[in-house]
């Protein structure tokens, strides 16, 4: 072989020159698109100017390799002859300068990892602070939600204990350390017969009968810190006395003081008086099985001197002295044998009938035979008789004998006065079973301090020979004979705790199937 | 006479016989031909070594991807460019003015025997562009990859 064809070199010059120019032109497409895409990545804003001056270079070398063969080709040798060294001096400085931006690499990704570093840096904390916000803003949330759970809470423990306070029927209060009472319910207020505007003014002290009973139970909270079922007396607003059993709780301030106390007071007036009752019913009781035996071994030998002063009686004329005192004798027994025929039937002792008793009927015949008395004391009588009131079974004597006793009371404790107002009522109680019969007159009353004694047997306020003392406790005998129970009020309860002057009696009297199965 | 005085005077006599008798103080000096040969080797060299820095700069950077895999493979084949045309260079020079024959045209050129190594050279490095287009490839991918994978992440955290 004498030669080498030199052709293959031209055409990889010609065909690699244009190749360099496409893919440098392509990597330089990229490394733009790059830098648009993440303009503020360091890197890839350096490697587009890395590509750059590798482009830069490329184009310059491919374009000389082009236009030297193309001029070779032409024959125009000499034309690129001028030109090459233009050619030669604008690729060495490419190559400069591609060799010097590549050579600031390092320092550039040193930078960059700096960057990169303080950017993850920032990163981490921006995911910690997002993180924190978000678990800020989830306990906010749930905080809100907790609020809200425990307001509803607290909202419906509030109207539980409020509703408990207000609707409850014994009086509930507060007071602070000075005694004087920052709250009290409604109840409170009314059985105290205060407005709720009256009872937020008031103290211990007011409220009190005695002042004794303050000390006790101011001391008994400062000793224990609480008061258990104390027994008192508190004053109404009308000046009379009602019965409470107190039980409260000291309240303490955070040092411990003691700034107050919380109270529950039940009224027990109505549970003492009924207490009252049923001890004077028992002595009442007993009293009666007393009378019983008495008047029962007094009367075979009063009969007797009866019997024996009637006999004597017959011996002497009338005119004689002797039949004048024994006319005495005869009518101080039957005297003496009425107030035993009296006891006995306190006692029950004596004979009664069964029969069906139309009560309307047995205030109606006792008003007809009193009528005449109490026109003549202008005592004014009204009749409020129910139409529809059931039947009972007992005595009619006996029962109108009651009525009698009832109208006669009422009728001398208005004799003072000059007349007044009688009223007669009856009703029934269907849920009781119980037919009630009321006398309410307009006299003056009946003293507390005797209330208690009036069913007693021999027990007046009439002058000496006027009453036996025995009218109210045979009514007594008689009620409770059929069954029933005697109520008394005076003053007269109105509505709305309001009062008027005078005495109620109430009898209370079961239906005709309860006293025939009390009596049968 | 002070140091200081002495020192002034022997100032003032020299600035005197160097404007009085110039001789050869050129301010400018012509460079001559080879200069710009050896500025354009030298280039090859500082390419190569920039090539080289630029490759181990890659690889403790330690970043992952294909596309600084292919960057690495562009460094490899320009740094392997830059010896063969460095040596293309220095064969060119070295070529014996008679070595070339062009007959009826360029395209007919022919290297003239006798073969020696020198000319073996001036023949091979000739053919660069197969190593030098392989290298521009390798940029173009790798800028692809990398603006590829940039682009499916930022995709990503769009979504």
């Amino acid at each position: 072989m004498n030669s080498l064809p030199m052709l293959p070199t031209i055409l990889v010059d010609i065909a690699g020159s244009s190749a360099n120019m496409l893919f440098s032109f392509l990597a330089l497409w990229y490394a733009f698109r790059l830098t648009r895409l993440k303009p503020e990545n360091l890197l890839w804003g350096y490697l587009f100017y890395v590509t750059l001056a590798i482009t830069a270079f490329a184009i310059s070398r491919a374009v000389g390799h082009i236009a030297k063969e193309l001029f070779y080709i032409t024959g125009r040798g000499d034309s690129w002859r001028a030109i090459a060294p233009y050619s030669g001096g604008i690729n060495t400085l490419c190559m400069i300068s591609v060799s010097a931006v590549m050579i600031f690499y390092h320092k550039g990704v040193q930078a960059y990892e700096a960057i990169e570093q303080e950017a993850a840096k920032l990163k981490q904390s921006k995911i910690r602070l997002t993180r924190a916000a978000r678990e800020l803003k989830e306990l906010n949330l749930n905080l809100e939600d907790k609020v809200e759970e425990r307001a509803a809470e607290l909202s419906k423990s509030e109207k539980k204990f409020r509703h408990l306070f207000t609707a409850s029927k014994d009086m509930v209060f507060f007071s602070d350390s000075s005694q004087a009472i920052l709250d009290m319910n409604v109840s409170g207020a009314e059985m105290l017969g205060y407005t709720p505007a009256e009872s937020a003014r008031l103290s211990l002290e007011d409220i009190f009968r005695h002042r004794d009973d303050v000390a006790a139970y101011a001391g008994k909270l400062a000793s224990d810190g609480f008061v258990r079922d104390l027994e008192a007396e508190f004053k109404k607003k009308d000046g009379s006395t009602i019965y409470v059993l107190i039980s409260a709780t000291a309240l303490y301030d955070e040092q411990g003081l003691m700034i107050g106390s919380e109270g529950i007071a039940k009224d027990l007036t109505r549970l003492k008086t009924m207490m009252e009752q049923l001890v004077a019913s028992e002595k009442m009781a007993t009293v009666g099985q007393m009378a019983a035996g008495i008047a029962h071994e007094i009367n075979t030998p009063l009969g007797i001197i009866l019997g024996y002063a009637q006999l004597m009686m017959d011996d002497f004329t009338k005119d004689s002295e002797t039949h004048q005192n024994l006319e005495v004798i005869e009518r101080q027994t039957q005297a003496s044998r009425k107030i035993v025929a009296d006891l006995l039937k306190y006692s029950r002792q004596s004979g009664s009938a069964r029969e069906p008793v139309d009560l309307n009927e047995v205030l109606t015949d006792a008003v007809a035979i009193t009528e005449h008395s109490l026109n003549l004391s202008h005592v004014k009588v009204g009749l409020e008789l129910a139409g529809d009131l059931p039947v009972l079974v007992g005595d009619p004597e006996k029962l109108r004998q009651v009525a009698v006793n009832m109208i006669s009371n009422a009728y001398h404790a208005m004799e003072a006065q000059g007349g007044g107002h009688l009223v007669l009522r009856t009703r029934s109680a269907p849920l009781a079973a119980k037919v009630i019969a009321e006398f309410e007159d307009s006299g003056e009353g009946i003293p507390e301090s005797i209330k208690a004694r009036i069913f007693d047997p021999f027990f007046t306020t009439k002058p000496v020979g006027k009453g036996t003392g025995l009218g109210l406790s045979v009514s007594y005998g008689i009620i409770r004979e059929h069954g029933g129970t005697i109520e008394i009020e005076s003053p007269v309860q109105g509505p709305e705790n309001t009062t008027r002057p005078g005495t109620l009696f109430r009898l209370l009297l079961p239906v005709s199937g309860q006293t025939a199965a009390i009596n049968g | 006479m002070t140091q200081r005085m002495i020192n002034r005077v022997l100032a003032a006599v020299a600035l005197l016989l160097m404007v009085a008798i110039p001789g050869e103080a050129l301010a400018l000096q012509v460079h001559g031909e080879p200069e710009g040969l050896y500025v354009h080797q030298m280039a090859h060299l500082h390419y190569l070594f920039a090539l080289g820095y630029f490759f181990r700069d890659i690889r403790r950077s330690s970043f992952t991807g294909r596309g600084w895999w292919y960057l690495q493979l562009f460094c490899i084949f320009m740094a392997c460019w830059n010896l063969i045309a460095f040596v293309g260079h220095l064969a060119g020079v070295y070529l014996d003015s008679q070595a070339l024959l062009q007959t009826d045209c360029y395209l007919q050129t022919q290297l003239l025997s006798p073969f020696t190594l020198n000319k073996y050279l001036y023949f091979i490095t000739k053919l660069d562009h197969l190593i030098y287009v392989p290298a521009l490839f390798f940029l173009f991918l790798g800028l692809r990859s990398f603006y590829r994978s940039v682009a499916r992440t930022a995709a990503e955290e769009g979504r």
